[in-house]
């Protein structure tokens, strides 16, 4: 390929907001919009090459391309360039396209995670070690204390040395519960480490999940308005309207799309001709919605 | 750099053998492809068509210039059609998973 961006590190993931950052290529100079992180605006074009205006709707002139890579000397320019970009292979040729994927790495998390408890557990070790030992003692202290008070079983209660092995036991079986849970949280700790490291994985596994609904669902509404657009003739001013358009909004656009895609793929394999009819209509009356939602006022 | 990475698969759930994955990585990009060129045509002009057509011997840069004067959003358009693909592949990360 002849034409190649600038490659390198992908768009950086903020862990914190679970927002992407620098999606966009920032050399490219894009008006405000309202697709926040997720946002990646069409490139400023040459005035000469913009698109043409509603009058010469029919038949616009062919643009003609000004001095190539222009963009490309902008992006190169930038001091993080190759933090902003990825070089991927679109229809067999390269383009600059914003970095799509986040290197989310959750396996390599995970095993980093993995890692440092197992480190952290085996630090435990020896501390697990001495609170079991002092267990056991404690343990073979109450049978002890038992078995010397049950040696005075047939004498009176009042008996002051039966007292005295009484309390002795007392305070025996209190240091043992005492041991018992030291043990037991030490136990529980070093579990839970080795959990949590699971749990963690699972959680970052159904946050990325979601992330890449939720961009569908974008993505989705705004394919959903330019087709839209494009059918009543408006396509030239579906830029514009996209931005205008809230990302909540998009997302309802998007959701209904996804659902009456779903449900035409749905009615084509259903087996009888009334289930197809029945999915049919319910695609249709989804398809319906869609229209509605994405009417252009 | 590929757009369906091994990474990707892995954190969505999916591990694959190395021919799988390249079979899988080839679909994805074919069926990208294909959504982005219908994605285009339908933007173009029957004028704009006859002239693209006219490119099909220049190199790589003419045509990419050309798509980005001429097709509107030409960038949104791809990095939609990735958003989307990507999610349907999230979306039936079981399907995937058990085939």
């Amino acid at each position: 390929m002849s034409e190649k961006a600038p490659s390198g590190p992908k768009a950086k993931y903020n862990q914190e907001t679970g927002e992407w950052e620098n999606l966009r290529p920032a050399a490219i100079d894009t008006p405000p919009t309202n697709r926040g992180d997720l946002a990646n605006g069409p490139i400023s074009l040459p005035v000469d090459t913009l698109p043409p205006s509603p009058s010469d709707e029919l038949d616009p002139p062919v643009a003609i391309p000004e001095t190539p890579a222009t963009a490309e000397e902008t992006i190169a320019k930038r001091p993080n360039a190759e933090l902003l970009y990825s070089d991927a292979e679109l229809l067999g040729r390269h383009y600059p396209v914003r970095a799509m994927v986040r290197e989310m790495g959750n396996v390599r998390t995970t095993a980093i995670e993995g890692m440092r408890a197992t480190w952290k557990n085996m630090l435990d070790q020896p501390g697990r070690f001495r609170t079991y030992l002092s267990l056991q003692l404690a343990k073979k202290r109450v049978a002890r204390a038992t078995r010397r008070y049950n040696e005075l079983g047939d004498v009176s209660d009042d008996n002051i040395i039966k007292q005295h092995r009484w309390q002795k036991r007392h305070d025996a079986t209190h240091a043992l519960d005492a041991k018992q849970m030291a043990y037991d949280y030490k136990e529980w700790q070093m579990k839970k480490r080795s959990k949590d490291v699971l749990t963690n994985q699972q959680t970052r596994h159904d946050e990325n999940i979601k992330t890449l609904k939720t961009r569908r669902d974008l993505a989705l509404g705004r394919k959903a308005l330019r087709t839209e657009l494009r059918t009543v003739g408006l396509r030239r001013e579906a830029s514009a309207e996209l931005k205008r358009t809230s990302k909540q909004q998009l997302a309802e656009v998007g959701n209904l799309a996804s659902i009456a895609k779903f449900s035409q793929k749905r009615a084509n394999l259903l087996p009888t001709d009334a289930a197809k009819h029945t999915a049919a209509q319910h695609a249709t009356q989804l398809d319906k919605a869609l229209k509605d939602a994405t009417k252009v006022k | 750099m590929p757009i369906l990475t091994k990474t990707l698969l892995n954190d969505l759930g999916i591990v694959l053998s190395e021919s799988d994955y390249a079979l899988l990585a080839e679909h994805f990009e074919t069926t990208l492809n294909e959504r982005v060129i219908n994605e285009i045509v339908l933007e173009l002009t029957p004028s704009q068509a006859e002239a693209l057509s006219q490119l099909k011997d220049a190199d790589d840069t003419q045509v990419i210039t050309w798509l980005r004067a001429n097709v509107t959003d030409i960038e949104e358009i791809v990095a939609d059609e990735v958003d989307i693909l990507i999610g349907e592949l999230a979306d039936n990360t079981e399907l995937v998973r058990t085939a």
